[in-house]
């Protein structure tokens, strides 16, 4: 493969006046072969005889013209006497027999030169440094040929119009394990989840444990459809040997992914995935199906889908080793202070590449990750503990059933994997294993909307569209106008705008904020063990209009490109946004700054707080303390009487919140602040509880322990 | 190409088999450690065919181990440069494809296959197909295909050779039978 090579001169010495010229065209020159000798304005260091010191001198300065690569001239243009001021012009052109374009492991592809062999100048196996075949047999092509192929790729694609697709395994279309207990199940009719276990597949991949592997519901059909509109590969963090016995399942006749296979040990990196590794300069027509975002540093052909948990209690078993599992692991606590910007523009390939000493490390952890979970069989501690809980509580299993329907949202949906890991609680007397997981089918159809999308507007337009716009518009369509508020979601000491959680949120349309302020619409937070609520939680359930949510409803919104209705994931039984109790308890005659100060937005509350000194404050505390001193022992008395008509959860709750409250200072200030603002007027009606009004009642009640501690 | 080669080699002997089999032990270790291996300058060594001498192990003063130089009798591979060789192919991709030839490695790139061979990437598995104007009959280079390639460069490493070949020449390329 012939390639013209324009000779040129560092930028930075133009312009340079020809003196010279040795070559005509149509002669052959060798690599290093001078060329002439050209003349420019450079600055040179001369020393001062007198003062021994150097200084930059400006003078002309001749030089030999070099070329950098044997061939033939074709074309010398320019004269002698001649300047020349364009650093993109070339002063000559030199035909290269072979361009070395096309590498195997140091040896050209096309001439078998071995191009490992350097001069002063470097060596040529940097002219081709992409590898974007799916082996990693060591073929290596430039940035040319790559580009070429890609664009053959799109015309093809284009032809018959498909997109490309690529697709994750663990936890996307299957779920692995090696827990040894499912094949015990397998095996025995009488166990519960025995039905679910029939069609799990088993195999043993040599070094490793065996395998068990479940598809995910409606796998078959969705690759089958997916087939007809995209062209799929398979790119997987398992190993070559894992990817294989994986496809032989899903794809038993190789039809559908031929050998479009890209395993761990051909991917660059352990942490990373990467489009550019199997498509380096067009990304416009793939899209990504991957249980996590963050391998993918969220890049916008990304679709994330919910993980698929089956096995309960094991996680992804390809995953890092360093990562806690799925299961056990809050969205918001994977893979923390990852810079995983996404960066949409680069087109170079990542190449992230790990010593060996490093991936062998890893290798060594991820067997013994695989052996303590072959070990600690947690399905069948699981299930156990369940039976455990049913001889030991079995008055409780009313409560508990209730307990099970607040963890599963809706009840189509299947409950995400972070409830799982309680299951042995809520899902007493059923199997440990369920099989109720869609969310293929909803993924099916939103892919199927994206191809429609992409080839409606090829069609109209006649130009090829870009499948990252199309997929990054409508998941920023998602969550228009919502306001996010996180609360105890991530830990203090990472960048939450690093985090899994807030990028997703805030690629779906969402706007994230850690403070509180008067446009939030959603405030998500995780239920605390011991039910204490935090400082936003407590003053955003005042605020009108805004959800108290759990991270679910922002988890499930996002993989299931879909604003999920709220209701199925409030943090509180009860609902108290819109509605606020208080004011329903006769609170009507309130003007409008106690309102404010009610729900906790009065504009004016900061300002109070920042005037007051330190002094003041304990004054204040003084004051008031004193003055609720009766209060409280009235109340006291109140609680006596009523203790019969609150429920136990009820009482907890208050004195949990009373507890909190006494930590927290700056909390109970602006309390207390507010109270001085005209709050004792609030609390008269409620000092003696009527049974009748119990809801309002209750309500209170726990703000005035807020408030008297 | 096959070669007969007289080599030598060092076989290092652990005390605990200095005993009546000595001498088999040595011979098991040799064959252990270069059969199926490669000698830089002579290629990979097939087989050991006959051991012709081991000698009298002399003992290393530090390590206790006795040293036998042994000489043996190969089969050896060496291919050379401009050989014309036959292969299998085992994998097809849009950038070429690979072949074995015996122990080694080959790859041929798509720029060094005649122009009538057309990559289909939807054929399963994966095949250059010849479109049947240029070349008499339809030929495939697809996964398990013999072919016939001619070398054009070489690389030695420590534990495996490979080559890049060409199959745009007269009479190389996809074959009937080998």
């Amino acid at each position: 493969m012939e390639s013209r090579q324009h000779v040129v001169l560092p930028p930075d010495r133009y312009p340079v006046t020809i003196i010279t010229l040795r070559v005509d065209a149509g002669q052959n020159v060798q690599k290093d072969d001078v060329l002439g000798i050209y003349e420019y304005q450079g600055t040179v260091m001369v020393k001062d005889r007198e003062s021994q010191q150097e200084r930059p001198v400006q003078k002309r300065v001749k030089e030999e013209l070099r070329s950098q690569w044997t061939g033939r001239i074709d074309k010398v243009a320019v004269q002698p006497g001649q300047t020349v001021t364009d650093p993109r012009e070339p002063l000559a052109i030199v035909v290269e027999p072979c361009g070395h374009l096309i590498q195997v492991r140091g040896i050209c592809a096309t001439c078998g030169k071995d191009l490992s062999i350097g001069d002063y100048m470097g060596n040529d196996m940097t002219r081709a440094t992409i590898n974007m075949a799916h082996d990693a047999l060591g073929v290596t092509v430039s940035r040319d040929v790559a580009e070429k192929l890609d664009k053959d790729t799109s015309e093809r694609l284009l032809k018959e119009r498909k997109l490309t697709l690529i697709l994750d395994l663990d936890q996307t279309v299957v779920h692995a394990t090696v827990d040894s207990t499912v094949r015990e199940w397998k095996a025995d009719p009488s166990n519960p989840n025995y039905p679910f276990l029939q069609d799990v597949h088993v195999f043993g991949i040599p070094h490793y444990q065996t395998h068990y592997v479940k598809l995910r519901p409606g796998t078959r059909e969705f690759l089958a459809d997916m087939n007809k509109i995209f062209e799929m590969h398979i790119y997987t963090m398992g190993s070559r040997a894992y990817a294989n016995k994986i496809a032989e399942i899903i794809d038993p006749d190789r039809t559908l992914f031929k050998n479009r296979i890209l395993s761990r040990d051909e991917n660059l990196s352990r942490s990373f995935k990467s489009i550019q590794r199997l498509f380096p300069s067009d990304q416009s027509m793939v899209v990504v199906l991957d249980d996590r975002s963050d391998v993918w540093h969220w890049s916008p052909n990304l679709y994330k889908i919910l993980p698929f948990t089956f096995f309960v209690g094991t996680g992804d078993i390809n995953a890092l080793p360093t990562d806690p599992p799925p299961a056990q692991r809050r969205p918001s606590l994977n893979a923390g202070g990852l810079n995983s910007g996404p960066d949409e523009k680069s087109d170079e390939v990542e190449e992230v590449e790990e010593s060996q000493e490093v991936l062998a490390q890893l290798e060594d952890a991820q067997h013994h990750a695989l052996e303590e979970l072959e070990k600690n069989r947690p399905l069948q501690k699981l299930s156990e503990e369940t039976e455990k809980d049913e001889e030991t509580e079995p008055m409780n299993i009313d409560e508990s059933r209730a307990g099970a329907e607040q963890a599963t949202p809706t009840s189509v949906t299947q409950p995400p994997a972070d409830h799982q890991g309680q299951s042995p609680r809520t899902q007493r007397r059923r199997p440990v294993l369920s099989e109720n997981d869609r969310e293929l089918d909803r993924v099916k159809q939103v892919l199927l909307d994206v191809h429609k999308m992409f080839y409606d507007v090829q069609d109209k337009e006649h130009a090829a569209p870009d499948v990252r716009k199309i997929m990054s518009q409508a998941k920023s369509e998602v969550l228009q106008g919502v306001k996010v508020v996180f609360s105890l979601v991530f830990p203090t000491n990472v960048d939450p705008s690093t985090q899994d959680l807030w990028l997703g949120a805030e690629h779906f349309g969402a706007r994230c904020s850690l403070e509180l302020t008067d446009d939030v619409t959603h405030v998500v937070t995780v239920e605390q063990t011991d039910g204490s609520r935090s400082d936003k939680v407590k003053r955003a359930r005042q605020m009108p209009g805004v959800f108290v949510v759990k991270p679910e409803w922002l988890v499930h919104s996002i993989s299931r490109w879909e604003r999920q209705k709220e209701a199925g994931y409030l943090l509180e039984k009860v609902c108290r946004g819109p509605p606020p109790s208080i004011e329903t308890a006769g609170m009507s005659e309130l003007d409008e700054d106690d309102e404010a100060i009610l729900s906790g937005r009065w504009e004016h509350e900061n300002d109070i707080y920042l005037k007051l000194g330190h002094d003041d404050i304990e004054a204040m505390n003084r004051e008031i303390e004193d003055a609720l001193a009766d209060d409280s022992t009235e109340e006291g008395d109140g609680d006596a009487s009523q203790q019969s008509d609150f429920d136990l959860d009820a009482a907890l709750d208050a004195e949990f919140d009373a507890l909190l409250e006494e930590d927290d200072t700056q909390e109970s200030v602006k309390k207390r602040t507010s109270d001085e603002a005209g709050l004792n007027r609030l609390r008269e009606p409620t000092s003696p509880p009527s049974p009748s009004s119990l809801p309002p009642t209750k309500k209170t009640r726990t703000d005035d322990a807020d408030i008297i501690k | 190409m096959f070669f007969l080669k007289t080599l030598h080699h060092t076989v290092r002997l652990p005390p605990q088999f200095f005993g009546p089999r000595l001498r088999e032990h040595v011979e098991r270790k040799l064959y252990d450690e270069v059969e199926g291996h490669i000698e830089g300058r002579y290629g990979h060594i097939i087989c050991v065919l006959d051991i012709l001498d081991v000698g009298r192990g002399v003992l290393q003063p530090m390590t206790g181990l006795a040293e036998f130089n042994v000489v043996y009798k190969a089969l050896v591979l060496k291919v050379f440069k401009n050989m014309v060789v036959d292969g299998v192919v085992t994998t097809v991709n849009q950038l070429g494809f690979w072949a074995e030839i015996g122990p080694l490695q080959m790859f041929v790139a798509a720029t060094l296959i005649p122009s009538y061979y057309r990559f289909d990437p939807s054929a399963n598995p994966p095949a250059y197909v010849s479109d049947g104007e240029e070349a008499d009959i339809s030929l495939r280079i697809e996964k398990g295909q013999a072919v016939r390639a001619r070398i054009i460069g070489m690389r030695t490493d420590a534990r495996e050779i490979f080559c890049v070949g060409t199959i745009k020449e007269d009479y190389l390329g996809p074959q009937e039978e080998l």
